[in-house]
């Protein structure tokens, strides 16, 4: 369908609709009694299928690094003349803030201090505590999340820049279904695409909504409830809309180029007043203990002990970051033109990786040791029990120990606004450009449905059970998005294959001596034609 | 499967242009073609110095002198300049940008030659059978200008069907003789299962020809299958023998079996055919 306002693939655009106002109807009318549903549903798919996350996660970094090494590594992406179009600094700083943007600012104190406080094997609030804190957090938002959404960039961008065909999760699976990626399974495809995008970014628009209204009670004693998120949630998406409507693309530009410079600001900050040196070292720590405890840490599937702790985080981390992969891939596929396979795995899995774990130390790591240094002067973990009381307030709570406070606080909140502009904007972008059969220039009130939607998903989540139901969507369409991975990387190694041996038989030489003695001798045929009359 | 309408033929400039010509032009007179390209490559990718030097002297751009060229030829084959008959130079010695141009084309068939001196495929003809997505008719300096028998090489992949359609296509034209062949593979057994050999090769059979029947029924090919024990050598092997002995005129088959690689891009068997057949022409079939 085409016309001013719209311009979709019916079979794609559709179907999700429906599913979407299917569930927002049946979470509103059914209201209290879905928590139950909600919670008994993570419970059941974590518990049962968790392992299947760990292992495909694994299994994907595993066929990372095999590309990687491999002799498919010097395919290039866009074909062998291809030149990137992004220097490799600022192509490093784009990777960094595509994937994490709002976790990073909620979790980045809460995560590490919530292990220390509540470890899934030490005993809490102890040295050894803090330790697999860290170990844990950098386990979630290290080279796993990255391996994930590597497969999902690079098949895109291989099948797009090698193949010449659309840029949509369909196109990936040429290798394996042929022509019927034009059919209902292709259309089947992109709708799983769509919904997981939009139930990965609800999430991340209903924690960021969570957080500024939380930051607000912490700073200004408003009100903290489900209806201020709601309203904050259409005040800050009517905000995204209006600056796309207006035509100010540039503001959206503008406001993500400055999200990285406050963010790194915030950094600065934490690094300067806070504990600069345990930073340095225990970065540095953190990052040996990473690297030696990887395969335990990320292998361990609470075999023996089961507190189900691994349900709240590792697993749901892993299927928040598979439901994220079609928006951050497509991100990603779009900025890695003319990298080489090999550039392209270590860039992504390690460049951001290391970025992210300084976050992580900076912010959290210093909660932890403030922490220990308030036990040391005779308190009993107030500053980590008040940071884990409410994830929200987390990061406002840290900031409390800094100068200038209400700055800080303020600047916290801000950022996370407007990564939650940026991100809505960029979302709908993506899920915009699915619905449509992989056009890129969509007609403006089509952009301002998807970013509605997305408001209106993670409003009626957060209203239908906060963030048990947020972590419950983003669970569930995790999971069939996981099998479209694993048959993602078949496909991928298929085309690469086929890729390399084009390549290889169009670098081997061709005969070129008897032929250019045939061209020779015709040359001269004319030559003399030409002389004789 | 589309009829064959639209043709590619690969000349490079020496004897054996003519003789494909020749052996096309029978073609051509039943299926009337509406289009016919004659594509030649200029592999060089610098000009060397004495060529260089030559192609300055020429009164016209190159691509016309050999444009030139190509038309002398047609004329002689075809007599008289035909409308349906076109010309590609390709310069610049860019084989990947060819072969982009070629499958943009989307001809129904690709038709290279192969000298008679040469050993194995020759180089330039066994790249375009790998890159093309065009079938390919690949036809031995030599070869016979007769249509009476035609064999088909099947394996029941995905490509057989195509390959009996094919078949059945040119048959109806040229009226010739089916021959599908099914070559049964020499027993590869696994311990601890010592199956009786002749046993073994029954249920190979057996199992073929019920494949056989279901493509049969969906294709409405007439002809018996045909299945030969595979002498131990190589597929292509007892494939090449069977069409020698019954002095068959084509062989078509599939582009690549069940059991080839991602990283091959033709299959072993077609590979192997196309570099050993020195009599026969073999039309390669590729995927849609």
């Amino acid at each position: 369908m085409k016309n001013k306002y719209v311009d979709i693939h019916n079979p794609v655009f559709f179907p999700t609709v429906i599913l979407l106002v299917v569930f927002m109807a049946v979470t509103i009318i059914v209201g209290e009694p879905m928590l139950v549903l909600f919670d008994s549903f993570k419970t059941f798919v974590t518990e049962k299928t968790g392992w299947l996350f760990i292992l495909a996660v694994n299994f994907f970094i595993v066929f990372c690094l095999y590309l990687g090494f491999s002799k498919y590594g010097s395919i290039r992406l866009g074909g062998k003349d291809a030149k990137p179009d992004f220097s490799t600094s600022s192509w490093f700083s784009m990777l960094f803030s595509a994937g994490m943007g709002i976790g990073l600012l909620f979790y980045g104190v809460a995560e590490p201090v919530s292990h220390y406080a509540k470890p899934p094997v030490a005993d809490p609030f102890t040295v050894e505590s803090a330790q697999d804190a860290m170990s844990f957090t950098f386990l979630h938002w290290g080279i796993h999340a990255w391996a994930i959404y590597a497969v999902v960039a690079l098949s895109l961008a291989f099948f797009a820049f090698n193949r010449n065909m659309p840029l949509t999760m369909r196109s990936v699976f040429y290798p394996v279904l042929g022509d019927r990626i034009y059919g209902w399974m292709g259309d089947v495809i992109d709708v799983f695409s769509v919904l997981a995008t939009i139930f990965g970014l609800a999430t991340s628009l209903g924690i960021g909504v969570r957080q500024v209204s939380g930051g607000l009670s912490y700073v200004f004693g408003t009100p903290n409830n489900v209806w201020v998120q709601v309203a904050l949630i259409a005040g800050i998406t009517a905000i995204a809309t209006i600056s796309v409507v207006s035509g100010v693309d540039k503001g959206v530009k503008f406001l993500s180029e400055w999200n990285v410079r406050i963010a790194a600001l915030l950094l600065l900050f934490v690094l300067i007043f806070g504990p600069s040196l345990f930073v340095f070292k225990s970065f540095i720590q953190n990052m040996g203990v990473y690297a030696n405890e990887l395969v335990e840490l990320s292998t361990w599937t609470e075999a023996f002990v089961n507190k189900k702790w691994q349900g709240d985080w590792t697993v749901f981390y892993w299927a928040w970051w598979i439901s994220w992969s079609p928006f951050v891939g497509m991100f990603i596929a779009r900025i890695s033109k003319g990298r080489t396979i090999r550039e392209f795995i270590f860039g992504v899995l390690l460049a951001p990786s290391i970025l992210t774990f300084f976050w992580m130390t900076t912010l959290g790591g210093s909660a932890i040791f403030l922490d220990m240094q308030d036990t040391l002067a005779g308190g009993n973990h107030e500053f980590a029990k008040a940071i884990i009381s409410d994830e929200s307030t987390a990061l406002f709570v840290f900031l409390e120990k800094f100068p200038l406070r209400m700055v800080g606080s303020i600047l916290g909140i801000l950022l996370v606004a407007s990564f939650f502009v940026t991100s809505s904007d960029s979302g709908s972008l993506v899920v915009d450009s699915i619905t449509s059969g992989g056009k890129l220039n969509t007609p403006t009130p089509q952009h301002v449905f998807w970013a509605t939607t997305e408001g209106a998903v993670a409003a009626v989540l957060l209203m239908g059970g906060g963030l048990t139901a947020l972590q419950t969507a983003t669970i569930s369409t995790g999971l069939p998005f996981l099998f479209i991975l694993t048959v993602m990387c078949y496909s991928l190694l298929k085309g690469v294959k086929k890729e390399y041996a084009m390549d290889k038989q169009l670098a081997d030489e061709i005969d070129q001596k008897s032929y250019t003695n045939r061209l020779t001798k015709v040359i001269i045929k004319q030559i003399d034609k030409d002389k004789k009359p | 499967m589309k009829p064959l309408k639209n043709i590619g033929i690969f000349l490079d400039l020496s004897e054996t242009d003519e003789f494909l010509l020749s052996y096309f032009k029978k073609l051509d007179d039943v299926f009337e073609f509406d289009s016919l390209t004659l594509i030649h490559f200029v592999a060089l990718e610098s000009d060397s110095a004495d060529l260089a030097a030559l192609t300055q002297q020429l009164p016209k751009p190159l691509e016309e002198v050999l444009e030139d060229e190509v038309m002398e030829l047609v004329e002689k084959v075809f007599g008289g300049k035909k409308s349906s008959i076109q010309i590609k130079i390709a310069l610049g010695g860019k084989l990947d940008v060819l072969i982009k141009w070629v499958d943009s084309k989307r001809f129904n068939l690709l038709v290279l030659g192969k000298k008679a001196k040469e050993e194995g495929t020759g180089v330039f003809s066994s790249k375009v059978i790998r890159l093309t997505n065009s079938d390919c008719l690949f036809v031995p300096e030599g070869a016979k200008t007769e249509f009476e028998s035609i064999v088909l090489a099947l394996d029941f992949s995905d490509y057989t069907e195509k390959v009996i359609v094919r078949g059945l296509n040119l048959s109806k034209n040229l009226s010739s003789k089916l021959m599908p062949l099914h070559i049964l593979k020499a027993g590869f057994q696994y311990f601890p299962y010592f199956k009786n050999q002749e046993n073994y090769q029954n249920t190979l059979r057996l199992k073929a020809e019920s494949s056989f029947k279901k493509i049969q029924k969906k294709t409405g090919l007439a002809e018996e299958l045909i299945c030969v024990e595979d002498s131990g050598n190589h597929i292509s092997r007892s494939i090449h023998e069977y069409a020698a002995e019954h002095q068959a005129n084509l062989i078509i088959i599939g582009n690549k079996g069940n059991a080839d690689a991602d990283d091959l891009l033709i299959g072993s068997v077609a590979d192997r055919l196309t570099s050993a057949e020195r009599k026969v022409p073999i039309l390669i079939v590729k995927p849609d």
